[in-house]
């Protein structure tokens, strides 16, 4: 096999990180565990499709690999929107923080306008 | 002078709705998709080489499937005025490259338009739910065959199970987990 997960996993994530360097801190639990899981579902797709070919009744055919593969392009899709929902909730919390503390300073205005 | 500017910024910040809110019949529909999916999936695979393992006996079982997750893309559609969702361009740029692989069209076109908006990404992560149904029913329907005393018959392999469920369960949870987090939202609020 060319690739090896980890190969894979570490481009990926350094790849992410460079494109999310001031969002990173909200979605750091989600997407490393997700990416971590993309890189080893495309190796095992690889590994399967090898042992079909040794033994047809191992594995699956490579054209069950090739429809996997896909799915894994369109679940890769998902963490991608998943991960931009993620930065835009907190940037959402920092908004409403600032709003919490401006309403507090300006108990008898803002309540009155909001 | 000062003061009447913070109370404007506020004014202004509390106008920011940057994520659409948090909606309980998505929350709820996708789990209980979940579940259904995961379980005909996994029964599949010990069905296996006999008839009620093939795809013409589990039609029914997919147009059951199709239709929870048509309701709720419904849903989030109504919400998003049909508007698309729009995904942070150089990340999936940069993944293009690195799978060595061009950017799928549909990536490109609906999770990338400039005026696409948060309610959009909601409907667009359950298309993509919707889209990994599909694919698992192409395989049954026609690339895993398992043996049978008739012959080679439809099935889903126990391999395939294993890796389709890994990887359609990153699509579902792509769903829960935006709308947890905007359930904890809710409740900071």
């Amino acid at each position: 096999m060319a690739a090896t997960a980890d190969e894979i996993f570490d481009k990926i994530m350094s790849a992410a990180e460079a494109s999310f360097k001031d969002g990173w801190g909200a979605v750091q639990k989600y997407a490393p565990a997700e990416f971590r899981k993309m890189a080893v579902q495309i190796e095992e797709i690889a590994a399967n499709v090898a042992k079909y070919k040794l033994d047809p009744n191992e594995g699956y055919s490579p054209q069950t690999g090739k429809l996997l593969f896909k799915m894994q392009r369109q679940a890769c899709e998902s963490v991608l929107v998943a991960v931009t929902q993620l930065t835009m909730i907190s940037v959402q919390k920092a908004l409403d923080a600032i709003v919490r503390v401006l309403k507090d300073s300006f108990k008898g205005v803002i309540p009155s306008i909001l | 002078m000062k003061a009447a500017r913070m109370v404007a910024m506020a004014v202004f910040l509390a106008g920011c709705a940057v994520v659409s809110p948090y909606d309980e019949v998505i929350d709820k529909g996708i789990v209980e998709f979940a579940e259904q999916f995961n379980t005909f999936v996994k029964n599949m695979a010990d069905a296996g080489g006999k008839q009620e393992g093939t795809y013409e006996a589990n039609t029914r079982t997919y147009n059951t499937l199709e239709s929870k997750l048509d309701v709720l893309i419904a849903r989030a559609s109504a919400a998003s005025d049909g508007k698309a969702c729009k995904v942070e361009k150089k990340i999936y740029e940069r993944l293009g490259r690195i799978l060595q692989d061009s950017i799928p069209p549909e990536l490109k076109s609906e999770s990338t338009d400039p005026s696409g908006n948060a309610d959009g990404c909601n409907a667009r992560l359950l298309v993509l739910v919707k889209k990994q149904l599909e694919t698992v029913r192409e395989i049954h329907k026609t690339s895993d065959k398992c043996p049978s005393p008739t012959g080679q018959i439809s099935c889903l392999r126990r391999a395939t199970t294993a890796t389709a469920l890994k990887i359609a369960n990153q699509s579902i949870n792509a769903v829960s987990v935006v709308e947890s987090a905007k359930k904890n939202l809710t409740r900071e609020n």
